[in-house]
């Protein structure tokens, strides 16, 4: 009886298993295919008959497509570095620095931000780019999407942050360190874990970013990925299948990331955010 | 078994005291603030005067002719020496080869200046999108942009905006060689915004083939009335069972208000009277609407899968599948029946959209024109680039070379577009039946609040009559105006 | 020690070695969000319209933005539609988010190739899940050919985002396909900071695997089910971009919702007065629901104070 439950059991596990991971990527995978199929048979629920291989080519290095890559590449690894550069130090701050006068509102302030709905942002985003004269420029983008994603990292790093044992910190003040000292050579290295966390959420979350980039953005000197793969249509037709390449592409950094790095990803969440519950 | 408090690290489930006071406090906070704030603008009775105004100054500003704010005259650009490159950039409503080589032969003739296109997030849902960012350019004078490109429903919310230059002086009499409709668009209080570069008309597409050669149905000269139309679609449904009789878009956009369009005025129907009342709730609309319903739920000429899909969609089963008799659409599909990938091609041709008796058939008029962003720093080079793009000779290269339909009237009487696109005369005729969607600032709006209501009534989410005369109501409150039934 | 004495003098508030590590931040918040905010709560009180012909901007209008808005019909049905989405996506979320961290939590070979597969829609941009999310949608796409296979509709020409008394729990499902692997990470969290001497315990006590369930896994993972349900109600409320390419708004207005209908008011009507009142309704209204899990985050971070 035990053996049949076992048996049971296990067949049971794999079945929702497989199902679950056909949902997950069962649309990615049908994307795949869909820019591999030729174009009368994209609608239709088939494998492909032949293999059309030239998409991929003719969309990669169409020129409005592969400026937007490198941008966004450029954008969305220079905001995450600036992000964390800002935020660490002080994520750091309002958790340890008790003389910091007002950290709790402070605190407050960066998840409230966090909450208000973005659309009534844009307008005021593209006035405020367009009179520093940042309009169209990777700075202009990388300067707002460093401020649209402060308030995640700080509240993301606080929780790793507070994981840090006070008393590692205590023994390096009677050691004589300062502050920055104290910041960058012991909390830095222990903090490591939860930096690349951040650093993998961040980038993936700006990779995706619509909106805000179509706001500040007209031309390729800073379009990203996002607005470069919505661009495939002919004047008239929509060309699902270049877009479907187009979408594989675009696609591939941030995958790629998430694989490499989600044994850190699981871990590091697990790390920091397991701390918590003291 | 444990009890909970055993474990170390597990938290209990019921949030502490000090927990729920908070929340507490914090929600009688909102509330007592909400209390003297509601207070306050009660007491300082803004609200009659208010109201008043705004619908004041959303129905008055809409008749008055706008008083130009003064622009500055710019000082004299100085005529660039050959050293000094200027670029302009120009939105463009898609993609396009041919226009990229009309712009080569402008940089070539104009060595220092220099064209950047600029080109729109395709698909209809981001429309919306193209137009915000044209407008937040306008308006906030910026120079990022020189040429705009505008569609036909923009036109009245950037004439009044002031979000375009005013060309009347520049186009002068040039402009009744354009397509009276659009100009007519274009001119709203006082002011000309823009110059209509691509023309857009719908028309009642068939196969000839099957229609005329096989069955010898010719469509009358004065179009079918729609009962005609009905019957006529459904003759052929029982000879030809496979085929899609009449391939539509019905989809939630701004497409299903253009077909919307044909049917109101071909029942000789408005949205709005002279004084902005809403007429969606009259005779003629609901009958329109409910011809609308019924080609799609009771007679079922139009699957109702058109209710949920893309232009695009009707439009490749109709000419690259070859799956579909009638089809409504732009001017666009003679050429897109003509490439490799067409099923129909020399099949297929163009007659007028059904009317109602005693109305004739109308085609609603569509359409992109150049308009001229006010903060641009080189408003005569841009002018002259306008001119050049719009001038009868490259409007007629770029008719020959395949493009999209242009807006000069003449050129469809011109004997070497004919000779190429033997279709040409016909669209003639179509633009003489032209109607528009209403030039009102606020239009964006209005066709969103129809939109809602007319694809509920169409997918049966409420009748025909409840939703329309929802939509006059919501319409006429928006306006400040009343719901008027003749 | 020197540090502690220089830490009690009384200019320590000034000092500037203190703030240099929040500074940057806070000014970039400040100008990025804060004023922002601020401005959009004050435009909720006044007329103001962009364009010409806005001498009336800045008159004080009191509550009459927010008294238009309620009784705009669109806005409470968009306001009933997110809070079905809300409610649909985040116990969809949930449940399945839990599945998945459960399943995580064991180790069984193709473990590292699972792991993959539910970062995939994550990774994902949202305008693109939208895109293709749509096609499968369409009549004879692979969600229609699946249900009438499974013969649950009559036939796949049945259109799931159509029909306007399903095309809500079409948007619910992709939401729930894009946003589960965030919340399916944070529960795993949550699972693996759970000591295995406690189900051990828990064995030799004889629970079954349900009570083990009831008893000891919920509990703890409760913080972390809080984190991801303020998550997944923050995500569905600003899902605009996937909303508007998966229907514009839906058969009718059947998944039109609050941040769709808010775009509308700022850049169909250019009202920035009203649409500042819906941002405040909206800004108070996850202040509200995201409340108690803010608290509890912050009581985390701050720690005994």
């Amino acid at each position: 009886m035990l053996r049949l439950g076992k048996l049971a059991y296990q067949i049971m596990f794999i079945v929702i298993l497989t199902l679950i991971s056909i949902f997950y990527a069962g649309p990615y995978v049908w994307l795949i295919i869909s820019s591999l199929k030729p174009s009368d048979e994209i609608f239709k629920i088939s494998l492909p008959s032949r293999i059309v291989w030239d998409r991929f080519p003719f969309v990669f290095f169409s020129q409005h497509f592969y400026p937007t890559l490198i941008n966004s590449l450029i954008v969305c690894f220079v905001s995450m570095v600036a992000t964390l550069i800002l935020a660490t130090p002080a994520s750091y701050a309002l958790v340890r620095l008790k003389r910091l006068k007002l950290r709790h509102y402070m605190l407050m302030l960066f998840l409230l931000t966090f909450v208000f709905p973005q659309i009534s942002y844009l307008g005021y985003i593209y006035l405020l780019i367009s009179s520093a004269k940042l309009y169209n420029t990777i700075l202009g983008l990388v300067i707002t999407y460093t401020a649209s994603q402060l308030a995640m990292m700080i509240w993301l790093l606080s929780s790793y942050v507070k994981g840090i044992p006070i008393e590692v910190e205590e023994a390096a003040l009677i050691d004589g360190c300062d502050t920055l000292q104290v910041f960058t050579r012991i909390i830095l290295p222990l903090l490591l874990p939860g930096l690349a966390v951040a650093a993998i959420f961040s980038f993936i979350s700006l990779w995706g970013e619509f909106t805000v980039a179509f706001s500040i953005s007209i031309t390729n000197a800073a379009r990203t990925v996002p607005i470069g793969v919505s661009l495939f249509t002919g004047v008239y037709e929509l060309n699902w299948g270049e877009i479907a390449a187009a979408c594989t592409i675009a696609t591939i950094p941030p995958i790629i990331l998430a694989l490499l790095a989600q044994k850190f990803i699981i871990g590091g969440l697990t790390a920091g955010v397991g701390k918590e519950v003291r | 078994m444990r009890r909970k408090s055993d474990q170390g690290n597990v938290k209990r489930l019921d949030p502490p005291e000090e927990e729920r006071r908070d929340y507490l406090k914090a929600v009688g906070a909102l509330v007592v603030g909400f209390a003297v704030g509601g207070a306050a603008g009660w007491l300082s009775k803004p609200a009659e005067r208010i109201t008043e105004t705004i619908t004041e100054t959303v129905t008055k500003t809409v008749t008055a002719p706008i008083t130009p704010t003064p622009t500055p005259t710019p000082p004299p650009s100085p005529t660039p020496t050959p050293a000094e490159k200027i670029t302009l950039r120009h939105t463009f409503w898609a993609m396009d080869t041919l226009y990229e080589q009309r712009i080569k032969v402008y940089e070539s003739l104009h060595p220092n200046i220099k064209i950047e296109p600029v080109y729109p997030p395709s698909g209809a849902g981001y429309i919306a999108e193209y137009y915000r960012m044209q407008s937040q350019i306008a308006e906030t004078r910026s120079p990022d942009l020189d040429v705009m490109n505008l569609d036909i429903i923009w036109a009245a919310p950037f004439n009044k905006n002031e979000w375009c230059l005013d060309l009347t002086d520049r186009l002068g009499a040039e402009k009744d060689k354009f397509v009276p409709a659009m100009v007519e668009a274009w001119t709203w209080g006082g002011r000309l915004g823009g110059m209509p570069w691509m023309a857009d008309i719908g028309g009642l597409w068939y196969r000839k083939d099957i229609v005329e050669d096989a069955e010898g149905i010719k469509p009358p000269a004065e179009g079918w009335t729609w009962d005609e139309f009905v019957s006529v679609c459904l003759d052929l449904k029982e000879k030809y069972p496979d085929m899609s009789l009449l391939a539509m878009d019905n989809n939630r956009g701004e497409q299903m208000i253009c077909n919307f369009q044909e049917f109101l005025a071909g029942n000789g129907g408005a949205w709005l009277d002279e004084n902005y009342n809403c007429l969606l709730a009259d005779t003629p609309a609901i009958e329109a609407a409910q011809m609308m319903y019924d080609i799609v739920n009771k007679y079922k000429i139009c699957h109702p899968e058109t209710l949920t899909g893309d232009l695009e969609i009707a439009r490749t089963l109709f000419t690259d599948q070859g799956k579909a008799i009638f089809h409504r659409n732009w001017c666009y599909v003679w050429g897109m029946s003509l490439t490799p990938d067409s099923a129909v091609k020399g099949k297929i041709w163009e007659t007028l959209v059904p009317h109602f008796p005693g109305y004739p058939s109308v085609h609603c008029v569509g359409g992109w024109s150049w308009a001229i962003n006010p903060g641009s720093k080189h408003i005569e080079d841009t002018w002259e680039y306008i001119k050049w793009f719009g001038s009868y000779e490259n409007m007629k290269e770029l008719m020959l070379m395949g493009g999209h339909l242009q807006a000069r009237l003449d050129l469809y009487k011109d004997p070497d577009i004919i000779a190429k696109i033997p279709i040409a005369p016909a669209y003639y005729e179509l633009y003489k039946r032209g109607t528009l969607r209403p030039i009102h600032p606020e239009y964006m709006t209005l066709s969103d609040m129809l939109q809602t209501e007319l694809h509920a009534a169409l997918s049966g989410m409420k009748p025909v009559e409840t939703a329309m005369n929802d939509a006059a109501k919501k319409i006429a409150d928006f306006l400040g105006t009343k719901v008027v039934k003749k | 020690m020197s540090k502690s004495e220089k830490s009690q003098a009384p200019s320590s508030f000034f000092r500037f070695k203190t703030y240099v590590f929040i500074l940057p931040a806070l000014i970039l918040t400040g100008i990025f969000s804060l004023v922002p905010m601020i401005y959009t709560i004050y435009l909720s009180f006044v007329y103001w319209r962009v364009g010409a012909g806005s001498e009336l901007n800045g008159t004080f209008l009191g509550l009459l933005n927010f008294q238009r808005l309620i009784a705009d019909g669109a806005f409470i049905n968009a306001l009933i539609n997110t809070i079905i989405m809300g409610l649909g996506g985040t116990f969809g979320i949930i449940l399945l988010s839990l599945g998945t961290a459960l399943i995580l939590n064991k180790s069984f070979k193709g473990r590292g190739i699972f792991r993959s597969i539910v970062l995939l829609p994550w990774a994902i941009p949202m305008v693109i899940a939208g895109r293709f999310w749509k096609i499968l949608y369409l009549p004879n796409g692979l969600v229609s050919t699946l249900l009438s296979a499974l013969g649950l509709v009559e036939s796949p020409l049945y259109s799931v985002i159509g029909d306007y008394r399903v095309a809500i729990l079409s948007v619910i499902m992709t939401l729930i396909w894009r946003h589960t692997p965030f919340a399916s990470l944070i529960l795993l969290a949550g699972l693996q900071s759970i000591p295995t001497e406690v189900y051990d315990s828990a064995k030799v006590d004889g629970a079954s695997s349900v009570q083990i369930f009831r008893y000891i896994t919920l509990p703890s993972i409760s913080r972390f089910i809080n984190i991801a349900l303020l998550f997944t109600n923050l995500a569905v409320g600003g899902s605009m971009a996937v909303i508007y390419t998966l229907t514009a708004g839906g058969p009718g207005y059947a998944t039109e919702t609050v941040d769709l209908y808010l775009y509308k008011i700022y850049f169909y009507q250019w009202d920035f007065g009203k649409g500042g009142a819906f941002s405040t309704i909206l800004f108070l209204w996850f202040l509200l629901t995201c409340f108690p899990l803010i608290r509890i985050l912050f009581k985390q971070i701050m720690g005994e104070k």
